[in-house]
């Protein structure tokens, strides 16, 4: 049983009628964890929020969406917006501008449990401080109480991964979330997705320029370039035998580099020792 | 927030002190030697260098400048500004009802300003593109794009002369203000809505959005948000209007002859008459201040991040 399938995906500018992405389908099965790589501008965001409903006035897109083989795009708007969060949970690529900026953090995750669960606020608390606490937040009372300026970016991510923890929701869609992280953040951060995988049965897509991370948690892979999908298939697949050239042009790019970085690792241990 | 406020107005102080004594200095750039200025009050008829200079250290004036000045303000703080070269008032006494006159007429027109320029831009924003919004800039641009005698001409002749609904001149009954308080409210609220509306339309369009609706948050609750945080824009922005609109009542003010210190300051200044200007703009500048200080305690008040990092 497919959690989510994506059938002729098509997004497009109403204004200039242009096409952002063209003729898309893929489909998630439960726990599974699906990779989106592409350079940028090829359409991976518009994929993820054209699934959950949330393109910006002006841009369109048709197709068919169904998530546990329910059409999403006969919902109502309301019935759409109590899916999201819910059964559909996003998390962002930019912690720092994801929340409410004169709000505390805790504002922000109460009222959004408050939507889709009856718990009183207690409980509420009691569960988003164990999820914290579970993504290596040590003290959940304080970063509850602060203000999005006044924690790192590292620890934001933690705080979608912890409220995505306690939504338990059918598939979580993560556009770079490590993106904006430096290295050694981003590497924990990745490892709290690849915990998260394996705390919830949730399917994922996970969205990244980075393909040692896409190696590191994905099942499968697709890549996007120019709006279309040039190739999809297992992860183990694409790395060792990718079929077409613009994929072929990724993994050997991303292997010249990762060559040229041992080799300055290498460089910098032999000038210390 | 109390720590906030307390170090913000401390701040104050020093500014005051500055400014006033700014306006001092000014006092002594004035072309007339104030000795000579008394002898001639006093009707004195020949005014010897020796007179001169004996009214001048009478008049204190051969102390050092601190000293002068410690003197001054002391008097200023009792609202002695001295006597109008002019009719031989004392100063406060015709800046005071002036001053009144000008507060009335400013604090009527940035309300109406305020609580336009909040509605016009939230709907703008919210209809971004559409006719609403399309239709509000461009009257808006029309309106704003007249200047301020043409327009004043116009109300006047089809308010007062044709309909003789309100009157032309003067501060006799509430309907006195509608005139002026409509020319001045039509010339600020085309700036500031847009201000609104552009500060509407980048929160709208922020990630906090986005995420409020990935997370299943209604539209309306993320359109409060959108507006607190719009509004800590507008409350700074606002602050700084209130006083730009207190200095700018001037033309309008001789327009509709309302007895302000605008029309006070154009006779004052025609007529040389410094004791005047120089309290004027003492006034005036701690006016500012106080505006902005005022200002700023709100702002810190809708933004966690200004308190926390001050
Ligand atoms: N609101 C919009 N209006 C017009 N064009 C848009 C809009 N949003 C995106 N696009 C266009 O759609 C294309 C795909 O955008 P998208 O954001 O999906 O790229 P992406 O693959 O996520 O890139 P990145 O890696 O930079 O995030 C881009 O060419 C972009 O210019
Ligand atoms: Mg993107």
């Amino acid at each position: 049983m497919n959690v989510l399938e994506v059938e002729h995906l098509n997004v497009w500018e109403e204004r200039s009628g242009r096409n952002l992405v063209r003729d898309s389908s893929f489909r998630l099965a439960q726990g599974e964890c699906l990779a989106i790589v592409g350079e940028s501008g090829s359409g991976k965001s518009l994929t993820c929020k054209s699934i959950m409903r949330l393109n910006r006035n002006g841009i369109r897109h048709s197709g068919r969406i169904a998530l546990n083989g329910e059409d999403l795009s006969i919902l109502s708007d309301k019935a759409m917006r109590r899916y999201r969060g819910r059964r559909l949970c996003m998390i962002m690529q930019n912690g720092m501008s994801a929340f409410d900026p004169s709000r505390p953090i805790g504002a922000h995750l109460q009222e959004t449990l408050g939507i889709h669960y009856d718990w009183s606020r207690a409980e509420r608390e009691a569960k988003l401080a164990a999820a914290m606490i579970a993504v290596g937040l040590r003290e959940p009372a304080a970063v509850m109480s602060r203000y999005p300026f006044e924690l790192s970016g590292g620890m934001l991510q933690r705080v979608m991964i912890a409220l995505a923890l306690v939504l338990e929701p059918d598939v979580i869609i993560a556009d770079e979330p490590t993106t904006a992280l430096d290295a050694v953040t981003a590497y924990e951060v990745v490892e709290q997705f690849v915990r998260l995988r394996e705390r919830l049965r949730s399917a994922m897509i996970f969205v990244s320029h980075d393909l040692g991370v896409v190696r590191r948690i994905a099942d499968n892979v697709l890549v996007m370039k120019d709006g279309e999908i040039v190739e999809q298939g297992a992860a183990r697949e694409i790395f060792s035998g990718a079929r077409h050239p613009y994929t072929r042009y990724l993994v050997s790019s991303k292997e010249t580099l990762s060559r040229h970085y041992k080799w300055l690792m290498g460089g910098v241990d032999v000038a210390q020792g | 927030m109390l720590g906030y406020a307390f170090r913000r107005i401390v701040l104050v102080v020093p500014l005051l002190f500055v400014i006033s004594f700014l306006t001092f200095i000014l006092n002594g750039l004035s072309p007339m030697d104030p000795a000579e200025v008394v002898l001639h009050a006093q009707g004195v008829p020949v005014i010897t260098d020796e007179l001169i200079a004996e009214t001048r250290s009478d008049l204190g004036m051969d102390r050092p400048l601190l000293v002068r000045y410690g003197d001054w303000l002391i008097t200023c703080l009792q609202l002695d500004f001295g006597i109008s070269f002019i009719t031989g008032d004392p100063v406060w006494s015709l800046l005071g009802p002036a001053l009144l006159n000008t507060l009335k007429l400013t604090l009527v027109s940035s309300f109406f300003i305020i609580l336009l320029s909040i509605a016009l831009g939230v709907v703008c924003a919210l209809k971004e593109g559409k006719w609403p919004d399309l239709s509000i800039r461009s009257i808006s641009f029309l309106l704003t794009s007249m200047p301020v005698y043409w327009l004043a001409a116009l109300l006047i002749g089809y308010f007062s002369v044709k309909l003789d609904l309100l009157p032309t001149s003067g501060m006799n009954s509430l309907g006195s203000y509608v005139l002026p308080v409509a020319v001045i409210v039509v010339g600020y609220v085309g700036i500031y809505f847009r201000i609104i509306r552009s500060s509407m339309l980048s929160n709208l369009n922020a990630d906090y959005v986005l995420y409020g609706r990935a997370c299943g948050m209604t539209e309306r609750s993320l359109i409060l948000k959108v507006l607190r945080n719009s509004l800590q824009v507008a409350v700074s922005v606002f602050g700084m209007a209130i006083p730009i609109v207190l200095g700018s009542t001037v033309v309008v003010e001789n327009m509709f002859a309302w007895p302000g210190l605008g029309t006070l300051t154009v006779n004052s200044i025609l007529g040389r008459d410094f004791p005047i200007i120089q309290a004027y703009v003492l006034v005036l500048a701690v006016a500012f201040v106080l505006f902005n200080t005022v200002s700023d305690l709100l702002n810190a008040a809708v933004n966690p991040r200004l308190r926390k990092e001050f």
